[in-house]
Formats: C-alpha cells, sequence, structure tokens
C-alpha cells in the first residue's frame, strides 16, 4: 500500500463522488530526466492500463503468493499537442510516433526498448492532488495507426536484463568443521545479484572498470571479477570452540545498500605476527585476479568493512595493537618467497584487537604496521587504499576512511623485486575477521582522485535494486553457460518460491524471500456497498496440496587434485627460444583449475614424479634432447570462465618444448605437463517428504513434488519453504478472481485486503492481492484484483 | 454593456464576432461531465468525475454569407498557430474557472518560477499552499459554500502572484476597459495588477495594507490599452506580505469597479466540433456550430 498514512487520500479514495488524476510521460531521451519537449503524454491518453500479476510454476489452481510479478502497460494515445504557446502542434501523436515521420520532433530517437513509461494515478484531495507511480518500464510497442491513434505497450524493466550469463565455477571442501573447508554456501541472494549486476543494475557499487577482482560478498564468497578457489581454513574461534559447528548458521550478515555481508565474527585463529606463523590460519577464500599486481605500477583496493571501536569479531583476549589479522591480503608474486612463509611478499588490510584497522606491507625481510585510524563505534565504513612501490625504494601509502583521505610515504624502503615471478592470476585472499562487503581490487598509477577532498568511486551508493536474504543456499553454483538472464532469475527464485518483479512505483527490481501467507490486518477495505463490484468464490479441491515432496543433491570437492590436462605428445608444447608461447586449455564445468606457476622436473625425474600422483608439474627439453637448466617457466592463468591458458616462456635461447625422458632407456621421450584442478563430486540425491495427514483424512493424498534441480541442494534449507507450502495448500481455500473494485491508486501487489459484504456471500473475507488490472478509462478509476485469502483464517 | 452582447471566436488579437443570436432560439450550452458513474455489489452509486467541460451549440437561420464563410475557413483549416477562444458575454468573469477560485478547483498550489508546469498560478518569491477555510469565505459572494479553501502566499519582500502563464492563461483585452478585482486578507500590503503583453504595459491598483478581514482589491486597465492580452496578478510590498486570497475576477467594463464576483470561464479555449451549412433562404445561410471548451 502506497500513502497508507494519508487520510486526505484515503478519504478521497472511498468518497462517493472522487475527482482522479493522471499523468503518463515517456522518457524519450532515456536519461531518467522526462524532460524531452515531447515526453508528456497525459493530454493524449484516451485509456491507459496496467496489469500486475504474479507469475509461478505451480499449478493455476494454486495460487500462491509466490513467482515473478510481471506488469504490463498498455495506452490508447490520440490528439495533437496543445502548446502553452498556444496552438496546437502541427502533427498529431501517431504521426509524431511515427518513426518515417522526417518532421517529427522524435525523428531519429529510439522509440522502443530504450526509454522508460511512467504512469502516474491520483486523485484530487482535500489537501491537493496526490499521484502515485503505477509503472516504470521500457517501451516495448509502439504502434502508430491511419486514424490517429496510437498503442503504446510497455513491460516491466526486466524486459531488459537480457545478458547471457555464465556463473563461475564455484565449489567447496565438504567439511563443515576444523582444519580444511569453512562453509561458504552460496545464498540466492549473491546469485540474483550476480545477474542483476550483469545486466548493469547495481545494488551496490559497481565493478571498477579495468578492475582485477571484485568480491561483492553479498551471500556468496565469490568473485565477480576475478576467480575463486575453494574456501580454505578452520572455523575455529578463539576460544577453541566451532563457529557454526556444521550447521547453516550465520554464514552471512546483514551488510550496507541492505544486502548481506561476509560474516567476519568467527575467523578461527589469529598469528601474532600478521602472517601465518606455525601453520595456523584462519578462515579465508583464496581469490585469484584476472591480472598480475605490479607492485611499481600501483595497486588500490576498497571495500566496505564493518570495524571500529568494539566491532564484533572474534578477538582471542590479551592481543596487542601491533598483533593483526588480516582482513584483505595481495600477493603480488609467485612462491619462490615460500608458500606459508611468515612473511611472504604481500600487502594487507588488517584488523587490530581495538576495532581498528591497519596497512601491512611486507617484503620478505620487512614487515611493518602502518595503522589507519578508524575513530568512533563500530559501523559500516569505507575503506579504500593506495599503494604505490617507487623507484626509490620507499612504499606511498594513501588511504582513505571516515571521508579523511591520507597520503603517507614510509621512511623504509621496501625490496618489492620484480625480478620476482609476477603472476598473472595474483594470489588475492579475502579473511573472516571482520565482516566485508563490495571488495574490489584494481591497478592504477594514483589514487581515484586528484583532489582528496572528492569521494572515491564506490563510497556512496544509491542501490539500484531491492534484493532480500534467500533462503535457499546451495553447496555449489550450477553449471550455467550463456543462459538467458530472465529465465536464470525465474529458476533461481522459483526454487525457493521466492518472489521477484518490479517495484510499482520506481520501476527498481526487487527479490524478496517466501512470504508466509499469515494472515496480517487489511491495509484497505472494500464494501459490497459501494466500491466491491461483483464477486465470484469457486472453492475447488484441484487447489489442495497436503503432500510436499522435496529432492536435493548437493556437491563438494575432493582435495586430492584430479587432472585437468595431461599432455600425450612431446612436441605438443614447443616453444621457440626467446617467446612466449601461449596454449588455451578449456576447462569443464564445475572445475576450479590449479592457477600459478608450475613445478619443473628434471628429465630424469618427470615420470617418478608423474606416476606418484604430482600435480602442477613440466619439464623443458631441448629440442635435441638435451637438459634446459633455466631460463623457462610455465604458469596456468584463467582468462574466461572456461578457458584457462597455459603460458610457458622461454628465456633459455634455444627452442623448448615439454618432454622428458622415458622411464626405460631407449624408449622415445615421453611428454612432460601435467596440471590439476579441482573438480565436483555429487552426493546421493536425498528426497524428503511433508505431509498433512489430517487433510489426507478430508480431501486425500494430493502430492506437490518440488523436482530436482541443480538449484535444490540443501533439504535442509528448503524443509521449512516445503513445510510453508504444505501449511498452505492444505485446504481448499479458492482463489478469489477478476473482482472488480473502484480504482484505488495506492493498492498494489501483495496488500491485504479485506472484502466486506454482509448480506452476500463473503460477509468478511480478508487475502492478499496476487494480481491486479487497474484501468484509467473516461469512466473513471477501476481496478479488477485476484485475491489470494489466507489459509489460516479458512474454515475447512 | 453594449457590445458584451456578441459571442467572439478567434485567437486572441484575432476575435470576431459570431452571427448575433437568433431571437427565442438562442444559444444552448451542455455542461458535460467526462466521467461515469459505479453501482456497488449493493446498490451504493459512486461516481469518478475527470473533469466538467462546456459545449455551446449554435445555430443561425439567417447568417450573412460572409459570416458563413469565415466560419466555414475555421472549420476547414484549424488555426494552429494559436488557440481558437470563445468570449461568452453571459459569463462576465474572464478568468478560467480555477483560477477564479485561486487553485481551488485543482486542488493546485502556485509554482514557483516554472512556468513549464501547469498549476493556476505562478510565484516570483516566496511559498505557497492553500488553506482549507471552510465557510470563512468573503461574505455575500457566491463562494461561500463553492469552495472550501484559498490560496495562501507567504513572500518576505517584493514578488509577484501571476495567473497562469501559458497561453491558454492569458485573457483578451479587445482594447476594452479591464477590471481585475481580488478577495484579500492577512499582514503586509499588496495591490493588485493587470499585465498586458507588451513589455512594460502594467496597469497597477493602488498598496492596500492587509488585515484580518476580507478586503476585495482591484486593478483597471484603461480602455485602448496597447496589448492585445493580459493576465493578472497581486504584487506584495516590500515590507513583505503573508497573504491569503480567493475570488479572483477580471472582467470588461465600460465604467465603473468590479462587479460582484462570479465563477470564471467567459473567455474559455475552444475547438470547433460540429459545423454545417444549408440555403434555405435567398442570400442568407443556415449554420449550425458546436464549439466545445478543450
Amino acid at each position: 500500500m502506497q500513502l497508507p498514512d494519508d487520510t486526505d487520500l484515503a478519504a478521497a479514495v472511498d468518497a462517493r463522488s472522487r475527482v482522479p488524476i493522471a499523468r503518463l510521460r515517456a522518457d524519450w531521451s532515456a536519461n531518467g530526466l522526462y524532460l524531452n519537449p515531447e515526453s508528456d503524454l497525459t493530454q493524449f491518453v484516451q485509456s491507459v492500463e496496467v496489469e500486475r500479476a504474479l507469475a509461478t510454476d505451480l499449478p493455476p489452481e494454486v495460487s500462491l503468493v509466490d513467482g515473478q510479478s510481471i506488469a504490463k502497460l498498455t495506452a490508447t494515445l490520440k490528439g495533437r499537442r496543445r502548446l502553452s504557446s498556444g496552438g496546437y502542434a502541427e502533427l498529431d501523436i501517431a504521426q509524431t510516433l511515427s518513426p518515417l515521420r522526417t518532421d517529427s520532433p522524435l525523428y531519429g530517437v529510439p522509440l522502443v526498448g530504450r526509454p522508460d513509461v511512467n504512469l502516474e494515478l491520483g486523485l484530487r484531495t482535500a489537501a491537493g492532488p496526490r499521484l502515485i507511480s503505477q509503472f516504470v518500464g521500457p517501451v516495448n510497442t509502439v504502434d502508430p495507426r491511419p486514424d490517429g491513434t496510437v498503442e503504446l505497450e510497455a513491460l516491466d524493466a526486466a524486459d531488459r536484463m537480457r545478458t547471457d550469463i555464465t556463473l563461475p565455477a564455484f565449489i567447496q571442501y565438504p567439511d563443515r568443521t576444523a582444519t580444511y573447508g569453512n562453509i561458504f554456501d552460496v545464498n540466492t541472494q549473491w546469485v540474483v545479484d550476480f545477474i542483476l549486476r550483469r545486466n548493469g543494475i547495481y545494488a551496490s557499487p559497481p565493478p571498477r572498470p579495468g578492475g582485477i577482482l571484485s568480491v561483492t560478498g553479498h551471500g556468496g564468497a565469490v568473485a565477480e571479477v576475478g576467480h575463486t578457489r575453494p574456501p580454505f581454513g578452520d572455523m575455529t574461534r578463539a576460544s577453541g570452540g566451532l563457529a557454526f559447528g556444521g550447521g547453516t548458521g550465520a554464514l552471512w550478515t546483514p551488510g550496507v545498500f541492505g544486502l548481506l555481508a561476509n560474516d567476519g565474527s568467527w575467523c578461527g585463529k589469529y598469528d601474532t605476527t600478521g602472517g601465518y606463523a606455525g601453520g595456523v590460519r584462519g578462515g579465508y577464500v583464496q581469490h585469484y585476479a584476472t591480472a598480475a599486481i605490479p607492485l611499481e605500477l600501483g595497486v588500490g583496493l576498497q571495500g566496505w568493512v564493518y570495524c571500529g571501536t568494539s566491532a564484533t569479531h572474534d578477538v582471542p583476549g590479551g592481543l596487542t595493537e601491533s598483533q593483526t589479522r588480516e582482513v584483505f591480503s595481495l600477493f603480488p608474486y609467485s612462491f619462490p618467497d615460500g608458500y606459508a612463509a611468515v612473511n611472504r611478499k604481500r600487502i594487507s588490510l588488517v584488523c587490530r584487537p581495538s576495532g581498528g584497522l591497519g596497512i601491512r606491507v611486507c617484503d620478505g625481510a620487512r614487515n611493518d604496521l602502518y595503522s589507519l585510524p578508524v575513530s568512533g563505534a563500530a559501523a559500516w565504513r569505507y575503506v579504500g587504499v593506495h599503494v604505490v612501490w617507487r623507484g626509490d625504494g620507499k612504499v606511498d601509502i594513501v588511504h582513505r576512511v571516515d571521508g579523511a583521505t591520507v597520503v603517507r610515504t614510509s621512511s623504509v624502503t621496501y625490496d618489492f623485486s620484480t625480478d620476482q615471478l609476477l603472476l598473472a592470476n595474483a594470489q588475492i585472499n579475502t579473511w573472516c575477521s571482520l565482516p566485508w562487503q563490495d571488495f574490489q581490487v584494481w591497478r592504477a598509477a594514483s589514487p581515484p582522485s586528484t583532489s582528496l577532498a572528492e569521494e572515491w568511486p564506490g563510497e556512496t551508493w544509491t542501490p539500484q535494486a531491492e534484493i532480500g536474504k534467500g533462503r535457499n543456499h546451495l553447496t555449489y553454483l550450477p553449471d550455467v553457460v550463456g543462459a538467458d538472464s530472465v529465465e536464470l532469475l525465474d529458476e533461481v527464485i522459483g526454487a525457493e518460491f521466492g518472489t521477484s518483479g518490479n517495484r510499482m512505483t520506481d520501476g527498481q527490481f526487487f527479490f524478496r524471500p517466501r512470504a508466509s501467507l499469515t494472515a496480517s490486518t487489511a491495509v484497505k477495505t472494500v464494501t459490497a456497498d459501494v466500491s466491491l463490484l461483483d464477486l465470484s468464490m469457486p472453492t475447488r479441491v484441484d487447489s489442495v496440496r497436503n503432500i510436499i515432496s522435496v529432492r536435493a543433491q548437493a556437491g563438494y570437492t575432493q582435495y586430492e587434485q584430479e587432472v585437468l590436462y595431461d599432455s600425450q605428445d612431446p612436441w605438443e608444447f614447443l616453444v621457440p627460444a626467446y617467446t612466449i608461447g601461449l596454449f588455451e586449455i578449456p576447462i569443464t564445468a564445475h572445475t576450479v583449475p590449479y592457477l600459478g606457476f608450475l613445478t619443473a622436473q628434471t628429465p630424469e625425474n618427470y615420470s617418478e614424479a608423474a606416476s606418484r600422483g604430482d600435480m602442477n608439474i613440466y619439464c623443458p627439453l631441448r629440442t635435441d634432447n638435451n637438459l634446459i637448466n633455466t631460463g623457462v617457466g610455465a604458469q596456468l592463468e584463467h582468462i574466461a570462465p572456461r578457458m584457462a591458458r597455459l603460458r610457458i616462456r622461454n628465456d633459455s635461447g634455444v627452442a623448448a618444448r615439454l618432454a622428458a625422458y622415458s622411464p626405460t632407456a631407449g624408449e622415445p621421450n615421453i611428454p612432460a605437463l601435467k596440471v590439476g584442478c579441482l573438480r565436483i563430486e555429487k552426493r546421493p540425491e536425498v528426497q524428503q517428504v511433508h505431509t498433512a495427514p489430517d487433510s489426507i483424512a478430508k480431501y486425500g493424498s494430493r502430492t506437490l513434488p518440488l523436482a530436482l534441480t541443480e538449484w535444490r541442494q540443501r533439504l535442509d534449507t528448503l524443509a521449512p519453504v516445503a513445510v510453508q507450502l504444505r501449511n498452505e495448500l492444505d485446504k481448499p481455500v479458492p482463489p478469489l478472481t477478476n473482482i472488480p473494485i473502484k480504482g484505488d491508486p495506492r493498492l498494489e501487489l501483495f496488500d491485504a485486503v479485506r472484502l466486506l459484504d454482509p448480506q452476500g456471500i463473503a460477509p468478511s473475507v480478508t487475502g492478499r492481492v496476487v494480481k491486479i488490472r487497474r484501468r484509467a478509462t473516461k469512466t473513471g478509476l477501476r481496478d479488477v484484483i485476484d485475491l489470494r485469502p489466507f489459509p489460516s483464517t479458512w474454515p475447512v | 454593456m453594449s457590445y458584451l452582447d456578441r459571442f467572439l471566436l478567434g485567437p486572441l488579437g484575432a476575435m470576431t464576432e459570431l452571427p448575433g443570436i437568433p431571437a427565442r432560439k438562442g444559444v444552448k450550452v451542455d455542461h458535460e461531465r467526462i466521467g461515469g458513474t459505479d453501482r456497488g455489489l449493493r446498490g451504493g452509486l459512486s461516481e469518478d468525475v475527470w473533469a466538467t467541460k462546456r459545449s455551446w451549440v449554435f445555430g443561425w437561420d439567417l447568417a450573412h454569407a460572409r459570416q458563413a464563410q469565415r466560419l466555414v475557413g475555421r472549420w476547414r483549416s484549424p488555426y494552429r498557430a494559436s488557440a481558437l477562444r470563445l468570449l461568452d458575454p453571459m459569463v462576465p468573469n474572464l478568468l478560467s474557472p480555477d483560477v477564479a477560485v485561486c487553485g481551488s478547483m485543482s486542488r493546485t498550489p502556485a509554482g514557483l518560477g516554472d512556468p513549464t508546469s501547469t498549476p493556476w498560478a505562478y510565484i516570483t518569491a516566496g511559498t505557497t499552499a492553500f488553506d482549507i477555510i471552510g465557510l470563512g469565505q468573503p461574505a455575500d459572494t457566491e463562494l461561500v459554500g463553492l469552495v472550501d479553501s484559498c490560496a495562501h502566499w507567504t513572500v518576505p519582500g517584493v514578488g509577484v502572484l501571476y495567473s497562469e502563464i501559458a497561453e491558454w492563461g492569458r485573457m483578451p483585452l479587445l482594447g476594452r476597459r479591464t477590471v481585475f478585482s481580488a478577495y484579500v486578507r492577512g499582514s503586509g500590503s499588496v495591490l493588485a495588477s493587470v499585465y498586458g503583453e507588451t513589455p512594460g504595459a502594467t496597469y497597477a491598483g493602488s498598496s492596500t495594507t492587509l488585515t484580518s478581514s476580507w478586503q476585495r482589491i482591484q486593478a483597471i486597465a484603461p480602455a485602448a490599452a496597447a496589448s492585445v492580452s493580459f493576465r493578472v496578478g497581486l504584487v506584495s510590498g516590500s515590507g513583505g506580505a503573508d497573504v491569503q486570497t480567493i475570488g479572483w475576477q477580471a472582467e470588461h467594463l465600460p465604467a465603473g469597479n468590479a462587479t460582484d464576483w462570479s465563477p470564471g470561464g467567459g473567455a474559455a479555449e475552444v475547438l470547433l466540433t460540429e459545423f454545417g451549412e444549408g440555403y434555405r433562404v435567398l442570400g442568407r445561410r443556415a449554420l449550425e456550430l458546436t464549439v466545445g471548451e478543450v
């Protein structure tokens, strides 16, 4: 219900004599301003209708309050524009909207697809006119007729969401307990947000142009720009207990922009130096950027972090301020400095026990903390950092918190020697030490703005969509390649019977988890005396469903790497001297390739290592079968969702190929490249049946099977949805369809409405609106609504 | 009242007389409601009314050929550079019905300096609202019981409250002496003014100090004023004003002060909706014309 507290409007709606008003505008300039001189179409409107209904996969007689809300506007226009300077326009509206009229002011302007249409309806009230936006969506059809009329049709903004979607591969280890695998089950919100972002609808700041990593954290630890490995680390708290004990728990916590954030309150163990001393790890997710991080070029990172005094995180007692835990870590270089080394070269945003932040700069020898002042209580803060390693060895750091930018230069020098091997896909970790969201990394020589008083991009943001927390959790991301955005949204949201659509007033997309049809107080009463114009109430047994069966199938990866590519030909990878050989390797579904530098073997040792099961190994050999000692490096990169690339750099001075000696003397060379990956292993399918015995006794068995799809993976998260469905469907509650009432521009889908007809068939019935057809014609405003009565209040 | 007895039709600046109204035949004026009625399931009646518009049905049995030709021309070639206006001599108040009650019909406060919007009036300074005053209208006017509100304009210094700015908000001057009157009360001082479209053609009344009682103020444009059309407005004194105003009237009066207030609509913008011609009497034309308010 729009403007529920406006008593003047309420009085005007219920008055016996009403003066409706309408405004129809088209944003021909497609800039959201509706300022084109031809934008206002109000004076041409002969009639206009907006139909808004919930579409659902369920049988039609089971009209539940769920599904995708679909809206459509149709208007009939006719007439000649009255000019405020007097007189009338030369062309009538049909000629104006004809794409062939070169004398039309709209000649050459795209009339369909791009421009939005906005309809407002309202009434004159004692306190002035009240208009309520009824529809915002793109023009779909403009149909000018020879008689001067134009049929205009507009659809939901969803009509624009036609980008093809390929989901990244995301798999995780099965553990919900210590040592390996954190559980980062993906909430529906992440998938919905991902699809919207691919379509240019940003509930939170968009990824930076040219950014090399973006992880929104909105219910998923999966990178939207970049690549994500299975989450790693353990789930123990500082106190030693398990964070979630294997349950669903609060994996995701409410963040900014009404979205979920990565919950940081269960970090696991801490370290005392800022590294991972002694193999002690917290929970983290390893991401790979889409490109290298050359520190001398400059790198920036930003994110929303929940920090400040007594920010909720799992801080062990007795830590000093210098004992930090990492929030984001950037590793520009490869392993020669040691994978698990305390002082692996990196730049990190860290948190301190006080709830404040800091930046750690570690070059292998030095490991320094630059504290980042955070004043005040715990809150969501935009944090931006930019780091450049200068020619003189010092590091310039620019950081921004609480709207203040600080520029500083280290007094000491660091050795980020570029002799170190640059990773084509630089590793970047996100940790669970503080709640965070919208983490991004980009390469830039200077911080975002030259004037430091300005905001950094994304520091303020007006959400372009409303995306709720879903009820479904996914253990892995389904295999989706090149899918239609709208159809995919239907699948994702349909899996948990959520609702989605475009808001009536501003056309913004919304996703809301399935709301229970529990009785609530009506926001509007329709009386048979005046406003209820007709009623039908057919009770059918077809609407009863008293057995709900749910099927689900989870999937996890194993710890052991599987073979992604095993060379079968000793001449397959031949790289001339002083060149870089690039070889593409396709990736199948649900596969996370090993990224980074491969380990070189000697020609003598390769076959032994390979037969031992070693992965990610290769052996460079001269074409004359002699050993190459140095100068050849091999690295696996991720270049597209389904494509990896082997990069072989040959600085050895002679042509090189990947081959090794056969274990049997005298035999020909064997191929020598083996790259590993992690693959999904689906668990056995499981099924659960929810029955309503009372209903079966009354109406017989009627089953609603919830089919197995890749979007149904966990019974425990789907069970509440199934139980809710059962409770709502176990009685033959009649859907009240096509009920004409006096038009009420405030009324919208999901509103609870009460019909009052004391002398008739429905003395009093309250239900939720699931469809509205609202017409403004010369005879006034009329609504035709479908109402779903609340099952809990239904007598039998 | 000698020249007020003919209907005039045409764009501003080129309004011409329609043939005289035939005796005993007269003019039929319909007030059509655009809207519809509903019966509830239990019989209750209700209505939605978008607007009420007039149409004038003229019939002349003995019109001159010249008059017929002029109307045929208008009918065959809609004049688009400027809107047609119909001066109805039976409706003395030339302002539009909404302006005559200061926005009480449209329930729209005046807009602030935005000529592109279409409120009943716009202002150059200050703020506007409309106040519900019920029966507290100026006594002895038709306003009591007709509207329940008045316009409220608060302005710190000098400012103008103009009637609507668009072309259809201008009234024909026709070289006639024109009197604009308005009821005002409040604090500060205001004066009424008539604005011709020629720059500087302003005919202001005298500044009046406001009190808590309704006063009627007026401004007079003399006969043969230079402009073709005019609009009206209130101007606040340098000390500002907090003024409630209602009951605006602009009328053509050869002499004297403003007459009793009457509802507006005397110079409606119209379209010709039906036209027919007949030859029944030698040398004369039988004409039928229907004019609709836009």
